[in-house]
């Protein structure tokens, strides 16, 4: 029996993912990937509010990441406005982003991905014998929480900002509370890159592009820089709906993308790759201990990313928010708004999120579409999941262990459905 | 600590009233809700723990992710209670019945509505969390746009989506206890867990958002002419988003009071259009507005 797999265009967060497998002599004859989440149609539903409800609606779309929406969304409507925001500004959608980050890699690595390989059924069954990295996991989140509530006002969905700049703005004493809790995060943050490197990652290598954003010089791309594959090519991200293409399967409501036809990956795993250059020393010692080297094609290794990039963040808030000791000062917001389409390209936890709005000469919303890295890295999932698949039937592995490794590599790509791969429905149909 | 914070406490550390924690919870089950209260407080006496699931239907996990970021809370709350099912982070889940099941997420196709009726029959109590659960929230707007011209911004092709009219919880099944918030304060949602855990009656608060905006001294935004739903929203969120100087977004839902004709006048007075205005008080409880502005014969306009 085949089922008719779902994939929602816009939630692509928990929900319930389904995997269709079909094998017929030991080949892997069909491997399909989506979930049922309901459609819950925001790209509509914005259009005709001004530009303001475009960020505060759009950002309901996702909890984990809704800093990432409140981004890019932003990014966008200036964009179509003609907006520079100030310097401050930007430096406080910088740290808030940053904040989203460290709480979002932190419950993934342990909530998520950790219990895959010490062989538990969750993180709170590990919690008897696992305590201090609980501890440490749950440090990492709170850290980030603050950070996110004191510029956003709130842990979940910010509201402190808005087109063209804050509402609100942190004095010195919570700029001292924050840097004292990333004073405490650093050692949490760097077992915890000790303790993902002393995992056993399986081996798959999956030949595709992989795409971020790339920086200069020593830092990780988050909200700037240019589109770039490790293939070489850079996109203008005015044309990423050209180059991105969206479709609709014959299986699934999910508008895969695909470039030209074919898949590529985004998040941790290819941001590293593309900026090995501002790997710290210390952490390139640490990765060549282990024996995981950068760039890597193993979709196993996102998860190492992503700790590498806890590190990384936690110590460059540190360097940012130091720059602001004294508090941020209050700033007018001064938006006039125009007729005009925008693009809001920034990396969110799980790859490059797309916002895309066009706004009347009154600043009403008249057409957004909204591309998130989930949908983007559909493909790929799907793809990876068949050849690893193939690679296990080859290597002789029964249907129990199939299932928990391919659950394990969806989690590893940290899809916004991951919490619910672990609901994972595998429909197997077999033909001697 | 923030004001508003709430420790869980056994019961004989808890005060009998706790002066700062404003619960708002709509009860709407059909059954008594006091005699489902008192078998919980008997259960307790007996120190019987409850069993306990956390599950969403279409969302955007916030309010999952909201009761798993409250750290020690939720660690002293596991050590009240057994969480059997939380299938956001647990491999392992429950398939019986439970004592009490929480909800987040709202119902947007046939599967949710499955599981919405399929999870009221395995619990004695289910109390829904947040505004999808609670009000419909953002999609549930949908239903009162032109339906096909938003589906189609989204989608070439939409009979496949299983799609039904995004609505709460209870417009399926009988609920319980309903907690609104896009999310719910973390405090509220364990002071609430913590009054079932007791078998006490949950706090409630009937006040509209701008009670708890002058506790916490915040220069009120409509006065700056700002279009603030304070006045008309249920309070409960210790007022956070007018605290962060951002006007008040109505995520709450209509207070009880709230008088919608003489604050619609308020917002029209100050320069806002009448369609924005309307728009502005259907983006999370679009239905619950549109019954409160039916029964106070207000004029709609978009």
């Amino acid at each position: 029996m085949t089922r008719t797999i779902t994939l929602d265009h816009i939630t692509k967060i928990e929900g319930h993912a389904h995997l269709t497998v079909k094998i017929a002599k030991g080949k892997v004859k069909k491997c399909e990937l989506g979930s049922t989440e309901g459609a819950r149609f925001f790209e509509g539903l914005v259009v005709g509010r001004p530009y303001d409800d475009g960020v505060e609606m759009t950002m309901r779309i996702c909890g984990i990441c809704s800093v990432g929406h409140f981004t890019a969304s932003l990014k966008a409507l200036e964009d179509a406005m003609g907006v520079t925001p100030s310097r401050q500004t930007q430096a406080m959608r910088e740290i808030m982003a940053i904040g989203e980050r460290i709480r979002s890699h932190a419950t993934h690595l342990y909530f998520l991905s950790l219990p895959d390989f010490l062989g538990y059924e969750s993180a709170l069954a590990m919690a008897q014998k696992y305590k201090r990295q609980i501890e440490d996991a749950l440090t990492l989140m709170r850290t980030g929480n603050e950070i996110v509530t004191v510029f956003g006002g709130r842990q979940m969905h910010p509201m402190g900002g808005r087109v063209g700049g804050f509402t609100h703005f942190p004095n010195a004493q919570q700029v001292k509370h924050l840097l004292a809790l990333l004073e405490e995060a650093k050692a949490p943050a760097l077992r915890t890159l000790d303790l993902f490197l002393s995992l056993t990652y399986p081996s798959l290598t999956s030949q595709r592009e992989h795409i971020s954003l790339h920086q200069q010089h020593d830092d990780w791309p988050l909200l700037t820089g240019t589109i770039t594959s490790d293939a070489g090519k850079t996109f203008a991200p005015e044309r990423y709906e050209e180059y991105f293409t969206e479709y609709v399967d014959r299986w699934s409501t999910a508008k895969f993308v695909v470039r030209r036809g074919k898949s590529y990956q985004l998040g941790a795993l290819p941001r590293i790759n593309n900026n090995v250059h501002g790997l710290a020393p210390d952490l390139l010692a640490k990765c060549k201990r282990a024996g995981i080297t950068f760039p890597s094609k193993n979709p196993f290794h996102n998860i190492v990313a992503q700790a590498l990039e806890l590190v990384h963040w936690v110590r460059r808030c540190q360097k940012l928010l130091a720059a602001h000791k004294q508090g941020f000062r209050r700033e007018a917001i001064r938006v006039t708004p125009r007729a005009g389409t925008g693009v809001g390209v920034v990396e969110v936890p799980r790859g490059i999120l797309f916002h895309t709005y066009t706004i009347d000469e009154q600043g009403y919303i008249t057409r957004a579409n909204i591309m998130t890295p989930t949908c983007q890295n559909l493909k790929a999932m799907q793809e990876d999941c068949k050849q690893y698949l193939q690679q296990l039937l080859d290597a002789g592995a029964g249907k129990k262990t199939i299932v928990l490794e391919l659950e394990k590599l969806i989690r590893a790509y940290d899809p916004c459905f991951s919490c619910s791969t672990h609901f994972l429905d595998v429909d197997w149909e077999e033909t001697p | 600590m923030r004001r508003g914070d709430v420790t869980l406490m056994r019961e004989e550390h808890l005060p009998e009233h706790h002066p700062h924690v404003h619960v708002h919870a709509c009860i709407t089950h059909s059954e008594p809700f006091h005699e489902k209260l008192a078998k919980l407080r008997a259960m307790h006496r007996r120190g019987k723990k409850l069993t306990v699931g956390v599950y969403g239907l279409t969302g955007c996990a916030g309010c999952q992710l909201t009761i798993l970021f409250a750290k020690d809370k939720l660690f002293r709350f596991l050590t009240m209670v057994d969480v059997m099912a939380l299938p956001f982070i647990k491999e392992q889940n429950y398939t019986g019945n439970f004592d009490i099941i929480i909800l987040e997420g709202l119902v947007a196709n046939k599967e949710d509505k499955e599981r919405a009726e399929e999870l009221r029959r395995r619990c004695g109590i289910l109390v829904c969390i947040g505004a999808c659960a609670v009000h419909g929230c953002v999609p549930a707007m949908k239903n009162f746009m032109n339906n096909p011209e938003v589906e189609r911004a989204v989608y070439a092709k939409v009979d496949y989506l299983n799609s039904l009219a995004a609505t709460p919880v209870s417009k399926h099944v009988p609920v319980d206890l309903e907690l609104p918030g896009c999310p719910p304060d973390e405090n509220q949602i364990y002071a609430v867990l913590t009054d079932l855990v007791l078998g006490r009656p949950p706090r409630v608060t009937h006040n509209p958002v701008c009670v708890e905006c002058v506790h916490r001294e915040v220069d009120c935004l409509l006065m700056q002419g700002k279009p603030c739903l304070g006045p008309i929203t249920t309070g409960g969120c210790d007022a956070i988003c007018t605290a962060a100087g951002h006007e008040c977004m109505g995520c709450r839902g209509p207070a009880p009071d709230a008088n919608l004709t003489a604050f619609i006048n308020l917002l029209e007075r100050q320069g806002q259009k009448r369609e924005n205005i309307e728009r502005r008080l259907k983006t999370y409880a679009a239905l619950a507005m549109d019954e409160a502005e039916k029964a106070q014969d207000v004029q709609v306009n978009f």
